[in-house]
Formats: C-alpha cells, structure tokens, sequence
C-alpha cells in the first residue's frame, strides 16, 4: 500500500490503476477530509500552470525579503531619538527580565500544569516497504510512533539537514527529544525552526516550543509564543494559548 | 524620473538638512507610468519600488483598521499579484497606481473583516478620496489562488525547484535528470511530498480556512 499522499496524486494525475480506483471514490465519498486534499491537489495544478503568474509569486516574495532586510538595516530608523534614551530603555528592560527571572513561581505548578496539557504529537507513517520516505526515516518514524525516542533521534538525526525531508526531521527529532525529557535539546531545534524559512509544522511548533519553555521554566518566553498564537487568526492552538496565558498571569 | 537623496525610510515625511543622516542611500523614483510598465513586465526594480513607496501606508492602516502585521502584508501581496494579473490580462489602469492598489487591498480587507472586529472610520476618512468609485473584487477562488501562491513562494528552494519543474508539464525521468536524481521513482515520490507540504501549508493559512466556511 502506497502513503496517502502518493495514493492522491496517482489519482489526480490519471495514473492510479483501474482497480485500486474504484475504491479510492468509494473513500472520497464518504471521507470529507480526503475529499478535501483531492480538491487541494487538483487545485495546486490549475493555479501554476500559469508559469508567468508561478514566476512573480516567486519574485514579490524575494522582493519583500529584500524590502524587509533593507528596512532592518537602515541606519535613518532611530535616528531622532538620542542614544541614551536607548540605553535607558534597553537597561528598563533587562531590569525587567532578571526581575522576571527571579519572580516566585511554583515548578509544581509548571510541572501539573505540563502533565496536564501536553500529549506527544502523533506520528503518521506507514510500515509499508513501498513508503515515499527512505528506509531509516521510515524506521525513524515509527520509532517515535512506538514511543522509543532515542532510538527515533539517533534515526532521525541524519535527515535534518535534508533538502526535503529536514524540516520533517528537525520537527520530529525535537518531539522525541521533548517526549523523553530532554527539552534543553528541543528549544534550540525549534527556536532554529521558527526562525527559518515557512514550514507546514510552524502552529505546532509555537504550540510545543511553549510547552517546553513551560517546563523549563522560562514562563514570559511562553507567555510571548503563546500571545503570537493568539495574535494569528484561525491558529489550530489557540483555545490552549488562552487556557496558557490564563494559567500564567504577567 | 525624479532623482533624490534620501535616507531610506519613510517616503512620507519631507526631509530637511538636518533630519538628513550620516549614511543616505541614492533612490530614483519612478513615475507612475514606469511603475505600471515595470510591474505590467514583472521587474524586480518596479516591484521594489511599489514597496519603497507605498508598502507603508497601506499596511499601516490595514493595521489601524484592526490588522495584524501578517494580515496586512499577505494583503499587499495579494493586491499587487491582483494588479500583476490585470495588466497582463491587458487592463489599462487610469487612476494612479497607488490608488488602485489602495483600492484593491481596502477591498481585500474589508473581505476578511469578521464581525466582531471594528472599522474605524476617523481612518478610513482620512483616505476617502483615495477609494475608486467600481473597486476591484475578488471572488473566493481568485483568492484561493493568491494563498496557493503566496504559500508556494515561502517554500524551501527544493520543493519550489521541483514542483515548478512539474507544474511546468516536465515529465518525472525530465525532472530526475535536470535536478539529477538517482531515477525517475525519486522525482516523483519527491514531487508528491512536496505537493503534500504545500497543500498542508494552504490548509492552514487563516484566510483559506476562513474562506472553507
């Protein structure tokens, strides 16, 4: 049996074989999920088959990077404001943060709140040979899947650095790394994550990477993680960021 | 074609010797023919110079009007691929190329208003002149394309390098060899993954699953 996905694009490209299509819209009929990706996928090959329209997409987004970086670095941005006006309000700050810091919070609180709110998120892979992932990632997956997480980040330490597969495996390596505890090795995978380039996994990761700071004790670097949440319209997290932010006042 | 010193910061505020700083970069500002020209052709310099000159504005008000900075700048982008289309479609645009482009994201944004959200009109006033009498709208699947395509541009290199290749009607042994790739079944197993990345990216854009409803 072939991954989901390949099943979906033999069927949109006309390529799936006769008899495994009867019962693939049989499933279309009755699944509005799968119904949903078909439409999806059908979709994606009507809008870019106007490679002119593809080309400039491409281009207005190296453009707003370019516009974006040219406005970070313009040197004209503070300049009406004096120096030390800067320094005062960089040094209110970091008064601020080191009273954070050492504000009384109760780790069982954290560590309750933690058991309560977190689940390790699922991994979906099939056990097929003739999965679209290579062999170890495969393998990787179902570590994670049958929750021997070391075993999972040792397999899915080589593909984080994959074109393709990278951001899958940084993704489930920090999970692993989160399910068996170690979190000062998850926040830097997914703070490095966040900060790059667009990923399917970003709403998770915010979700997660809060989590972690939750555990670690970093309450105001969640609490930040969980207003961006709330800030995004439709976030698949956002009734959890409201319960966070409710449970760690400022 | 005007030619001015300039700081590169607000194109709004008139610059007087002393607010000149230390270290101003050379800026030639297009006309609004040039703009349209440039843009109708896809030039990079034109698109550059859109968001020099009117980037600002329009996604500070989006923002007044009860947007956030992510809203407002998918808005700007989806208004000037909206413009992009119009004059490839061959449109002739009469109003200023500000004005047209203001039009088209105050309609785009009005779209996304949920109910409970507020305008505020003192701002919209403000910019009233500014609002075309037959503004530019967008049907639901003409917006579902400008997602699609936003969402491809934020993609890895990778992905972007082999569904365009794709897209473009190459055939998987075509794809394995302009990319070299071991065989053919790697081309279209990477294919399919990065089609499944995109379509999990679109799924969950706020404005895709608002426009679901």
């Amino acid at each position: 049996m072939t991954e989901l996905h390949e099943q979906i694009e033999q069927y949109v490209s006309g390529k799936m074989p006769a008899s495994e299509q009867e019962d693939f819209e049989s499933q279309l009929k009755v699944d509005p999920v799968l119904d949903e990706q078909v439409t999806l996928y059908r979709q994606a090959d009507d809008v870019f088959s106007n490679t002119a329209m593809t080309d400039f997409a491409l281009t207005l987004e190296d453009v707003k990077q370019e516009y974006k970086n040219r406005q970070q670095s313009s040197p004209g941005k503070n300049r009406q404001i004096p120096p030390f006006v800067w320094y005062g309000i960089a040094a209110s700050v970091l008064l601020f943060l080191i009273g954070l810091a050492f504000w009384p919070t109760s780790p069982t609180d954290s560590l309750a709140w933690d058991q309560e709110n977190y689940t390790p998120y699922p991994a979906q892979v099939q056990r097929n040979a003739d999965s679209n992932y290579p062999e170890p990632l495969r393998y990787a997956l179902i570590a994670y899947r049958e929750k021997q997480y070391n075993q999972a980040v040792l397999l899915l330490d080589p593909f984080t650095t994959d074109d393709y597969y990278g951001s899958l495996a940084s993704f489930y390596k920090a999970q692993a790394l989160m399910a068996s505890g170690e979190i000062q090795k998850a926040i830097p995978l997914w703070e490095t994550q966040l900060a790059g380039t667009e990923t399917a996994y970003r709403q998770s990761i915010q979700w997660y990477l809060a989590l972690c700071y939750i555990r670690n004790e970093e309450i105001p670097k969640a609490r930040t993680l969980a207003s961006e949440i709330l800030a995004t319209p439709a976030h698949a997290y956002e009734d959890s960021a409201k319960k966070l932010l409710n449970n760690f006042p400022s | 074609m005007l030619i001015l010193f300039r700081s590169n910061h607000s194109f709004d505020k008139e610059l007087s010797i002393g607010e000149i700083s230390y270290n101003f970069i050379p800026l030639i500002m297009w006309d609004d023919e040039q703009l349209k020209n440039g843009l109708r052709s896809g030039r990079r310099d034109a698109i550059l110079q859109i968001y020099e000159q009117y980037h600002r504005r329009i996604v500070s008000w989006i923002i007044r009007n009860s947007g956030s900075e992510p809203e407002a700048e998918d808005i700007f982008q989806d208004a000037l691929t909206t413009v992009y289309q119009k004059l490839q479609d061959g449109l002739k645009i009469d109003h200023q190329l500000y004005t047209y482009l203001f039009s088209i994201c105050r309609n785009l944004w009005l779209k996304r208003l949920r109910d409970d959200r507020v305008l505020r009109n003192g701002d919209d006033q403000e910019l009233h002149h500014l609002t075309l009498e037959d503004p530019v709208d967008l049907t639901d699947q003409q917006l579902k394309e400008q997602i699609f395509r936003r969402k491809f541009a934020q993609m890895g290199k990778s992905c972007q390098q082999i569904l365009k290749l794709a897209f473009s009607g190459k055939s998987p042994k075509e794809i394995a060899d302009l990319l070299s790739l071991k065989s053919e079944k790697q081309a279209t197993n990477r294919k399919s993954y990065c089609k499944q990345q995109l379509a999990k990216l679109v799924q969950n854009d706020p404005l895709y699953k608002e426009l679901k409803r």
